[in-house]
């Protein structure tokens, strides 16, 4: 029995070897570490001590502060994640074929997400959106009142979700990718069928590409869900104005790290999981249905 | 079979790993807390001679690289007369500081020595276990207290032991642009001004002041207003015993409804400027900018605003009295201190390293009153001479308030969770989202419930 | 209709260069603000400076606690490269066998994949510093570089596995009856053809581990075997005095590398395909 499991499974075994070695050391192990501490109080210096679902209980029924966090965080993820993943979409998309100079402009469009959540960007943020900023004098030509987006309690949430849509490289790289590599006969055939350049849009590129949407319509939702160093830095460490842009992890770090409170941070980093996993299970499920290999 | 061994093996031996690290902490407690450190100061003492074991000690600060090359420098001078002695260095800045700090404690690895904050995060370090009594040194005769404040030595006191000796001392006071005053043709009543007083002048000012300019940014949105003003009326922010808050909700209510009148008089920014402010760089302040008349900072900052406004006239206010108040001064010590940790491999030499630190004269001299003003006669009288305009009235202020005020107290566990739903609701009356007395109900009412945790 | 073409094809280069312009504008706004004396970089908004200095430059480089940013520079490609190494090598290792391999409860094995990466990672850390620091990894580059070679960054297998899935499995069943196993099918296969996705790995790779500043900041203490990001976050600080100045000057020097390897790689990207070619 043991033997034959052996034969089976050796040659994947040669390849997961590092694989195998991380994920339980470096993986599971402080998982399982986290999901003990979930059910303790651990102020982080001393042994921790057995409190059972009371961490669960207060952070479901009782932390008002934890009830904004995920309302902050889902309206990040599902309004912020979608329009990031079509303007990656979009741009890959034109900048794969047509207008000269494209390589230059595919690398424009990636400075961006060259900078990441900078202190400098965060900076530059605060003014841009501020009263005296950039897009008070944009939106003014439509005539929109000026505000300072970055510090009203409605609209600061909404400058991070523009931060986040502005930093589509990473998406849009994994596109190009994905369209390369499309091979140019199935394009060739469809131009001799006769088929206009949306046909083969939505009967060849998308069905095409929909392991690389897929990959990245997961992997951006759970960078989404745990979206921290954005409202740490640039929404200015404790997730003001009025709790606005108090992201899930952003509030889970202050528990950890400001409030020595490690036990609820780890019962609310397991309840994230469970979040989490329930949307990516959920996806994966649907797969089944709209993602086509070519296998 | 082998690549499962190999696995099964490495489980193990990180389970092992996590066990004996988690348990790193407890350990301590019974190893390090005897005499036995006393008994062997006496062989390692006096002896200079002999050829003295290597040792390193680690060393971790907060600040800028500036604060680094002062660092390095005295940190360098003393390795140069301890040639036994290596200082591994950890510097960072503020905010990061903290979470590798905690981790750091966490995992059994805190630096020997290092920077602790005593009103921010003295509690959450000195309760638990984690820092080395340094009484034992003191009478061991390896840390001197000569010359130093009484005040500021007890600053450094948790349960009736010593911990922390502060590298500088500060306090909040209101950094006064007279140059500003001038220009708007008002006068400074005073430099000890009452809430009464600074609300009158505020008065007179915002008929003169500009746009988006002011008489001072919004207190009630940082922790130390409300702290001063609790203890101006003879509380604290949490009450001694970590039980209950230190003022009533008439104290709030009080509290709120002042600041809320020099809101809609247009003396303090609305919230939503506030709020924008909040996170941004000093240099990028009203202040700094020109275009307020005082920041609530803490003093040792006036030499960074007055190199800021290099063509302003800076002065140095008290934070506002309070005449019927129990105590008029309600300004609380902040104190950058030094500490020992506990797993500190070297302890005689980290508080022969300490000791120096805060006490040689040719080091205070390098470190110049760079995180606030030395807690020792000895070392302040010995920077008279190098001192600048704004830091000689930085150093008097300091001793005029001093005098002035109740003896600073740290703040107990779990203030700190307090003090952010505090700023929270704070923030919601700037905001005018709550009414004050509503807020104040539901801010009590969430502190209990804190604190009875 | 070449009217038409013509007109859309200006459109479309007007709006593209409109968008790169926004794309473009914080680092000219960075460049700017470097080259600004320390009293305007708050005040003057606008892009190009009224006073110019190099100062920031000068006074940047130079580091701190004797380190200068030759030092910063050199530690930051040693990690990326080490990580770039570990992350190709060991995550598509990993990535084929998920892919193409038959092995016992692999879904099980697949969702414990992605879970690892569900769990914020501040609450992990702790765990792993303790174990890092009975290793005595704590303050090496190691904590950092022996995870990227034990394929713990999931994102780059699982889309490593998405790419390999888009390969025709015709290729390997032909290979095999040329008599190729497993690991000389990936090697000869797969491994080249999936180049796109080790090409994107690779400047992902570069560009987060660059970046990456959590963990650099709690494994690297000693200044001597900082980053370039961390040394970057050494000039300011928030309870006091900050040299802005220096660090934009420094910030845009730290994005030229990044640049230049994303500008080199992303030919790769669009032409390496071409001369694999799926047939």
């Amino acid at each position: 029995m043991l033997l034959k499991l052996w034969h089976k499974n050796k040659i994947a075994l040669l390849f997961l070897a590092p694989w195998f070695i991380g994920i339980i050391v470096l993986g599971i192990v402080p998982m399982i570490a986290s999901l003990y501490l979930s059910f303790t109080n651990y102020n982080m210096f001393q042994a921790p001590t057995w409190v059972g679902l009371s961490n669960y209980q207060t952070m479901l029924f009782s932390d008002s502060r934890f009830i904004q966090s995920l309302k902050v965080t889902f309206i990040y993820v599902f309004v912020g994640v979608p329009l990031q993943l079509l303007m990656a979409f979009t741009l890959a998309y034109i900048l794969n074929k047509g207008v000269k100079g494209l390589a230059g402009f595919r690398a424009i469009y990636y400075v961006p997400s060259l900078l990441g959540p900078s202190i400098a960007i965060a900076i530059l943020w605060r003014q841009i959106f501020g009263t005296n900023g950039v897009f008070n004098d944009v939106v003014s030509i439509f005539g929109v009142q000026p505000n300072s987006w970055v510090s009203d309690p409605s609209t600061a949430l909404f400058t991070l979700i523009v931060l986040l849509v502005w930093q589509f490289g990473s998406p849009m790289v994994i596109f190009l990718a994905g369209l390369k590599q499309i091979p140019e006969d199935l394009y060739e055939s469809a131009s001799i069928d006769g088929a206009g350049s949306l046909t083969k849009l939505f009967k060849i590129t998308i069905p095409m590409l929909t392991p690389i949407i897929f990959f990245n319509v997961v992997m951006q939702i759970i960078g989404a869900f745990q979206a921290f160093t954005p409202a740490y830095i640039i929404g200015g460490e404790r997730g003001g104005p009025l709790d606005s842009t108090l992201f899930y992890t952003l509030y889970l770090y202050i528990k950890a790290f400001t409030e020595f409170q490690m036990g609820y941070a780890s019962a609310m980093a397991w309840m994230l999981l469970v979040i989490i996993a329930t949307f990516t299970g959920l996806l994966f499920l649907s797969a089944k249905k709209w993602v086509f290999y070519g296998e | 079979m082998r690549v499962k061994q190999i696995v099964w093996f490495l489980v193990i031996v990180s389970f092992f790993f996590l066990i004996v690290g988690c348990g790193g902490g407890d350990d301590n407690t019974t190893a390090s807390n005897g005499e036995n450190q006393t008994e062997t100061n006496d062989d390692t003492d006096d002896s200079e001679d002999t050829v003295k074991e290597e040792v390193e000690i680690r060393f971790a600060w907060w600040g800028n690289t500036e604060r680094d090359a002062i660092y390095n420098e005295i940190l360098d001078l003393y390795e140069e007369q301890n040639p036994h002695v290596t200082i591994i260095r950890e510097p960072s800045g503020w905010g990061d500081y903290w979470t590798r700090l905690s981790t750091q404690t966490a995992g059994g690895n805190a630096p020997d020595v290092f920077g602790l904050h005593l009103l921010l995060y003295g509690t959450e370090y000195l309760s638990k276990d984690v820092i080395e009594p340094l009484d034992p040194y003191v009478e061991s005769g390896l840390i001197s207290l000569e010359g130093w404040d009484e005040s500021v030595i007890d600053a450094g006191k948790y349960n009736g032991n010593l911990y922390a000796l502060a590298k500088g001392v500060t306090t909040q006071g209101l950094l006064t642009n007279l140059s500003f005053i001038e220009s708007l043709g008002l006068e400074l009543p005073s430099t000890d001004m009452t809430y009464n007083e600074l609300m009158d002048f505020a008065k007179e000012a915002v008929n003169v002041l500009g746009e988006d300019e002011y008489v001072i940014g919004d207190p009630t949105i940082i922790e130390h207003g409300i702290e001063t003003w609790a203890v101006q009326k003879g509380g604290s922010f949490i009450s001694e015993d970590g039980t209950s808050l230190g003022f009533s909700k008439e104290d709030l209510i009080e509290y709120w409804t002042y600041w809320d009148e020099m809101r809609t008089i247009g003396a303090i920014p609305s919230a939503q400027v506030s709020a924008e402010y909040s996170g941004m760089p000093e240099e990028s302040t009203h202040f700094a900018q020109g275009k307020a008349i005082f920041i609530d900072r803490p003093i040792n900052r006036a030499r960074m605003f007055a190199g800021y406004m290099p063509e302003a006239e800076l002065t140095i206010a008290r934070y506002p009295l309070m005449e019927d108040g129990v105590h008029s001064g309600g300004e609380q010590l902040q104190v950058p201190a030094i500490v020992m940790s506990k797993n500190a491999k070297h302890k005689e030499e980290a508080a022969k390293l300490i000791s120096w630190f805060v006490n040689d004269l040719e080091a205070t001299k390098i470190y110049n009153a760079e995180n606030g003003i030395p807690g020792t006669a000895p070392v302040r009288e010995n920077l008279q001479g190098s001192l600048g305009p704004i830091e000689a009235l930085t150093f008097d202020h300091f001793e005029k308030v001093v005098a002035d005020i109740p003896a600073t107290r740290m703040r107990p566990e779990g203030s700190v969770t307090v003090l952010s739903a505090y700023l929270r609701y704070a923030e919601e009356v700037a905001f005018g989202r709550t009414a004050i007395e509503d807020a104040v109900d539901a801010f009590f009412e969430e502190a209990e419930r804190i604190l009875a945790n | 209709m070449k009217n038409r073409k013509r007109f859309w094809g200006i459109t479309k280069f007007v709006l593209l260069s409109i968008g790169a312009f926004v794309m473009l504008y914080p680092l000219l706004w960075m460049l700017s603000s470097s080259f600004k004396p320390i009293h305007l970089i708050f005040s003057d908004l606008s892009l190009w400076p009224s006073e110019f200095t190099l100062e920031h430059y000068k006074v940047g480089w130079a580091g701190l606690s004797g380190y200068t940013y030759t030092t910063f520079f050199k530690n930051s490609f040693i990690l990326v490269g080490l990580s770039i190494l570990g992350n190709i090598v060991a995550c598509s290792l990993a990535a084929y066998a998920f892919a193409r391999l038959d092995f016992s409860i692999k879904k099980v094995w697949f969702a414990i994949m992605l879970g690892s990466i569900m769990l914020p990672y501040h609450v992990v850390l702790i765990p792993q510093y303790i174990l890092f620091n009975n290793l005595g990894w704590v303050d090496t580059f190691l904590p950092l570089v022996v995870p990227k070679f034990l394929a713990t960054d999931a994102f780059f297998i699982f889309l490593m596995v998405q790419f390999i899935r888009g390969i025709p499995k015709e290729l390997d069943n032909a290979a095999r009856v040329d008599g190729c196993g497993p690991i000389a099918i990936f090697a000869k296969i797969i491994f080249p053809l999936m180049t796109p996705a080790l090409v994107t790995t690779a400047i992902f790779t570069f560009i987060w581990t660059w970046n990456d500043f959590f963990s650099q900041f709690i494994y690297l203490s000693s200044p001597k075997i900082w980053t370039v990001t961390l040394a970057l976050r050494s000039f300011l600080d928030a309870m006091g005095e900050s040299l802005w100045g220096a660090m934009f000057a420094m910030s845009i020097l730290s994005i030229v590398p990044i640049f230049i390897f994303f500008i080199i790689f992303q030919r790769l990207l669009i032409e390496g395909i071409a001369t694999t070619g799926i047939k």
